[in-house]
């Protein structure tokens, strides 16, 4: 646990952290956001340092295009065989993975 | 020697002469991982039954002649974020705990093809977030020079298992020093490659524009051989390089005469622990005895490293985690509910709150926060442009120099629980090796002396593909020097 005081201003604070949580589906809970929101401060402060770099004219770095990128030919070749794929399947039927329902579909539709 | 012990030249000359068979190596490497593991823990899953079998191939073939290599019959372990066709591939992690790959990593299929017998998968922290193996979802891996120490991270359990002879060698993968900085702590030598140098395709990604995967190994030759045959452009990976493969270690220089090492001051300047720096200074002599010529460097944006390393890493992370949804693969929770279909958003959530630990979930977390709108210039893109200024330094050192000799930790290994309260502090114990990888060098950790009777590593850095240059530095140092050759005593009892 970082050493700030309970309820000094953080740099992100409880409702930040269930905001950022729930944009990448991740269940938390109370004790949860109160421990995250005090790391994660912590962490996010430290990184505030690297603002008084001056950066002026200089890029973003890009990771450069590859040279002499080739398309390969469009063979048809084996991919892998669907048993091999299946086998790690949490939910599977006929053959295929079985997914949750994602669409509401009213009865009798 | 021991057979658990053998660096792979020596192990390779005795299968050569049929002193030793294959299966006999192997089965020494079994032994020792019987013996010593319940205590080290860094294994995850052993694959007895086809590591046996594949000892026995090899020896068809070493018998035969035909199409034998320096690692075949050669036991090894690897990081279990490497894909292994039918084994188990978990990254530490619950939410791949059953885990199938349908496939082989291309340097799995690369080492089966030289005949090299992989003995079993090997434990780091979760996803390779962590500095010290204690982030495994499933337990912890010990020092074998301390067993109450950590062995580092992230690739902890295979420098513990190579320093513990369970394998002659092992793959890691190094995305900001998770190769070198347990090889440090555990007094083994290790390899980050050239970003590209070695294809990823079956790598479990941490950070798609940092991750190298390299040897664990007793010294740098055997590195080389290692990097022999795993490097080299692969259609698979459209980021591996297309930059011919040098036979890796074949031309050794007995001397460093003219060679220039820069010593870069940020590096010596702050928070090294005192005997950890004295070995520093007794290895730049060393060198320096060889015939190399020190100059003083400056890499000044290395403060920054921690900052653009972990900002870039935790978006990278945050964007290739989320395959991790509980449908195609991995752990699912729940899959019902009392018989009852789950909602697709509630089995979204809980099976990552399930499957993650909490530093997974700290970093993912971090990543989104860095992307977000109203931040993502602030962070994000300010850690790529002082990124640019950080592979500047670097650029600009090696116009004068030929490698940078530099500390692979401030301190050696600590205590195991000592950090894990507090991630910042943790994040810290990476300042010395998170640099190479977003400034697009490849590195080198090699033991250089000992410290309260734990290792203390070199590390040697090069420029892009400059892999030769690291290997005549610490061949010239490690055959004149003999810190690589010592084997930690293990205190099974413990």
């Amino acid at each position: 646990m970082s050493d700030k005081k309970a309820g000094s201003a953080r740099v992100i604070d409880r409702e930040q952290v269930r905001h950022i949580a729930f944009l990448i589906r991740l269940a938390l809970t109370e004790e949860d956001l109160e421990l995250f929101s005090d790391q994660l401060s912590a962490i996010v402060d430290y990184f505030n340092r690297l603002a008084e770099v001056d950066v002026t004219g200089v890029e973003p770095y890009r990771q450069p295009t590859l040279p002499r990128r080739r398309l390969r030919e469009d063979v048809v070749s084996p991919s892998l065989p669907r048993e091999a794929f299946l086998t790690n399947a949490p939910d599977r039927q006929d053959g295929y993975v079985r997914v949750p329902v994602v669409l509401d579909v009213p009865d009798g539709a | 020697m021991a057979l658990h012990n053998l660096t792979i030249q020596a192990a390779h000359d005795l299968l050569r002469r049929g002193e030793v068979s294959a299966v006999e190596l192997t089965q020494a490497a079994l032994d020792r991982i019987d013996e010593v593991d319940p205590a080290v823990k860094a294994y995850v899953t052993v694959c007895e039954e086809s590591a046996l079998a594949e000892a026995a191939a090899a020896d068809r073939r070493l018998q035969s002649g035909a199409g034998v290599t320096p690692l075949t019959g050669i036991p090894y372990g690897v990081k279990d974020c490497l894909s292994t066709i039918g084994v188990r591939t978990t990254c530490s992690s619950r939410i791949l705990e059953d885990y199938l790959p349908p496939y082989d990593a291309t340097v799995i299929a690369r080492l089966r093809a030289a005949g090299a017998v992989l003995v079993g998968k090997q434990n780091m922290d979760e996803f390779g977030m962590g500095s010290s193996c204690e982030n495994s979802a499933f337990f912890e891996s010990h020092n074998p020079w301390d067993l109450a120490r950590v062995p580092g991270g992230s690739s902890g359990g295979s420098a513990a298992a190579v320093a513990a002879g369970m394998g002659l060698f092992a793959l890691g993968e190094d995305t900001g020093g998770s190769v070198r900085m347990p090889a440090g702590f555990c007094g083994v030598t290790g390899l980050k490659p050239t970003y590209g140098r070695v294809s990823r395709y079956g790598l479990i990604a941490l950070a798609s524009s940092f991750d190298s995967i390299g040897p664990l190994t007793h010294d740098a030759w055997d590195a080389a051989l290692v990097l022999r045959t795993i490097a080299g452009h692969d259609p698979l990976d459209s980021t591996s390089l297309d930059a011919p493969v040098p036979a890796y270690g074949r031309c050794r220089r007995e001397n460093l005469q003219g060679m220039r090492l820069g010593v870069p001051l940020e590096y010596f300047a702050h928070g090294i622990e005192p005997p950890v720096a004295h070995a520093l200074r007794a290895a730049l002599d060393h060198l320096e005895g060889l015939g190399a010529e020190l100059h003083e460097v400056s890499l000044p944006h290395t403060d920054h490293a921690i900052s653009i390393y972990y900002l870039i890493l935790t978006a990278e992370a945050s964007s290739n985690l989320a395959r991790f949804d509980g449908v195609r693969f991995g752990l699912s929770h729940p899959l019902r509910d009392a018989g009852e279909e789950v909602d697709v958003l509630e089995r979204y959530l809980q099976t990552r709150a399930h499957g993650f630990g909490d530093e997974v979930k700290r970093r993912i977390m971090l990543g989104t926060f860095a992307l977000s709108a109203g931040y993502y210039d602030a962070y994000y893109l300010q850690a790529q442009r002082v990124r640019t200024l950080l592979r500047q330094d670097f650029e600009r050192a090696f116009e004068k120099v030929d490698a940078l000799i530099a500390p692979v930790s401030p301190t050696t290994a600590f205590r195991i629980g000592e950090k894990i309260d507090d991630p910042l502090r943790m994040y810290l114990s990476d300042v010395h090796v998170v640099a190479a990888n977003p400034g697009g060098v490849c590195g080198l950790a090699v033991p250089c002396g000992f410290a309260a009777e734990l290792p203390v590593g070199m590390q040697i850095i090069a420029p892009p593909l400059g892999e030769q240059v690291l290997f005549d530095v610490a061949g010239a140092y490690q055959a004149t020097t003999d810190w690589h050759a010592a084997r930690p005593k293990i205190d099974v009892r413990g």
